[in-house]
């Protein structure tokens, strides 16, 4: 086994998009044929199509294809490939086409009613994909990846109520998973439900090791709370706090917070620690 | 690593051997009509020994262990992962315009067409 279908085995399982590295580690294990030694040969084929069509490689992408066809004859997985080739060209309309039958053939195809909200969403039309995904959702409730699009589709319009109900499910379904809690967190921050934030930043840095990002989330929320008797009046109204902590736990809160930041940067270059003292300093 | 292993197949060869013994014992005692028959000591320990010994060599010789812990589990995975939403890409984008272009048949094309024109 190659360390490069290693390597493509773990960016496969990471879900990360990098189809620049995908078709770079492919490159030689296709000319030479030694793509077919894999174990995970399908799903390495799979990879490197939809890599290929994110780079603009319609020929790679098409060869693939015909390949993938003729091992699975009629398989919807397969189909949906070709519906991506066409998006990825610029037939929106046949690629649509293709996603309605194969959903008139199975309606429960999730696949295929992913991607017409996909396309829904390519096109702009994102108030029509808001509401297909949620028609989608009503059946689909345990799909968490559906949930987060919803959430970023609402972000996209500044709906940060709806948005974090979303991530609330997400959350139900991963409850120690610290990446849904810290969006949470910067939701609730945003739309200025403070304590909310505050419990949710600390859940992250719980989970989570010295969580950089959460302790900044942690400072900046304490220190808020703390700032508030300063604002004006209305800012004051309209700040959640929930059933924030006491003054002197926020002060504590904040004073770790820069403390493990302050220790986090140790290991970071000099300009950039330089620059997070600096902030923490303020 | 090895030697692991190789401890760990004496020492399941050993416990066969007692259980082995123990068979023989038991025909022998009834053949001989005796009432009651209790394993001797050297058999029981055998088995023991040989299970105690077996188990640890499995264990050091499986190779390195991974961390249990959910936190450590989580390392593997960032933040871009997590939020990429696989089954929801959309593909009109410039990712095809963002290679170098020399080896890039798009904008190859566009540079001859740029070039007719001129």
């Amino acid at each position: 086994m190659s360390s490069a279908a290693e390597l493509l085995s773990e960016i496969r399982q990471s879900s990360e998009r990098r189809p620049f590295e995908v078709l770079k580690l492919a490159e030689p294990l296709l000319n030479t044929g030694k793509i077919s030694r894999a174990e995970d040969v399908w799903l390495v084929y799979e990879q490197v199509f939809t890599a290929a069509i994110d780079e603009g490689q319609i020929e790679l992408a098409k060869t693939i294809l015909t390949i993938l066809q003729k091992r699975f004859n009629d398989s919807q997985r397969v189909r949906r490939l070709y519906g991506m080739i066409n998006e990825a060209v610029g037939h929106p309309s046949e690629a649509k086409q293709l996603y309605t039958q194969m959903l008139d053939a199975d309606e429960t195809n999730v696949l295929a009613s992913k991607r017409l909200i996909a396309l829904l969403k390519a096109e702009g039309h994102t108030k029509e994909a808001i509401s297909q995904l949620v028609t989608y959702l009503d059946t689909h409730a345990n799909d968490f990846e559906a949930w987060l699009e919803l959430c970023s589709l609402y972000l996209r319009h500044h709906l940060y109520p709806q948005a974090a109900f979303c991530i609330e499910e997400v959350i139900l379904q991963q409850p120690a998973n610290h990446y849904f809690h810290l969006c949470y967190a910067e939701i609730c921050y945003t739309m200025g439900n403070l304590g909310t934030a505050l419990k949710e930043y600390l859940r992250v840095v719980e989970l989570s090791t010295d969580n950089v990002r959460g302790f900044y989330g942690v400072k900046l929320v304490a220190d808020r709370i703390l700032d508030l008797g300063n604002r004006p009046k209305k800012e004051q109204q309209d700040a959640a706090l929930g059933d924030a902590p006491q003054p002197a736990t926020l002060q504590r809160l904040s004073q770790l917070a820069t403390e493990r930041l302050v220790y986090a940067y140790n290991r970071a270059s000099e300009s950039s620690r330089k620059a997070a003292e600096a902030w923490l300093k303020k | 690593m090895s030697t692991a292993r190789g401890v760990a197949v004496a020492a399941f060869l050993a416990m066969l051997h007692s259980g082995f013994s123990a068979r023989e014992y038991l025909r022998y005692s009834k053949s001989i009509g005796r009432q009651d028959p209790t394993l001797p000591i050297e058999i029981v320990l055998e088995c023991l020994i040989s299970l105690v010994i077996m188990t640890v060599a499995v264990v050091v010789g499986v190779g390195i262990l991974r961390p249990v812990s959910y936190e450590a589990e989580m390392k593997r995975y960032s933040i871009d992962g997590i939020y990429s939403r696989p089954s929801f890409q959309v593909f009109n984008h410039r990712g095809r315009f963002l290679r170098p272009i020399a080896d890039h048949p798009a904008m190859a094309e566009q540079a001859v067409k740029d070039k007719a024109a001129s």
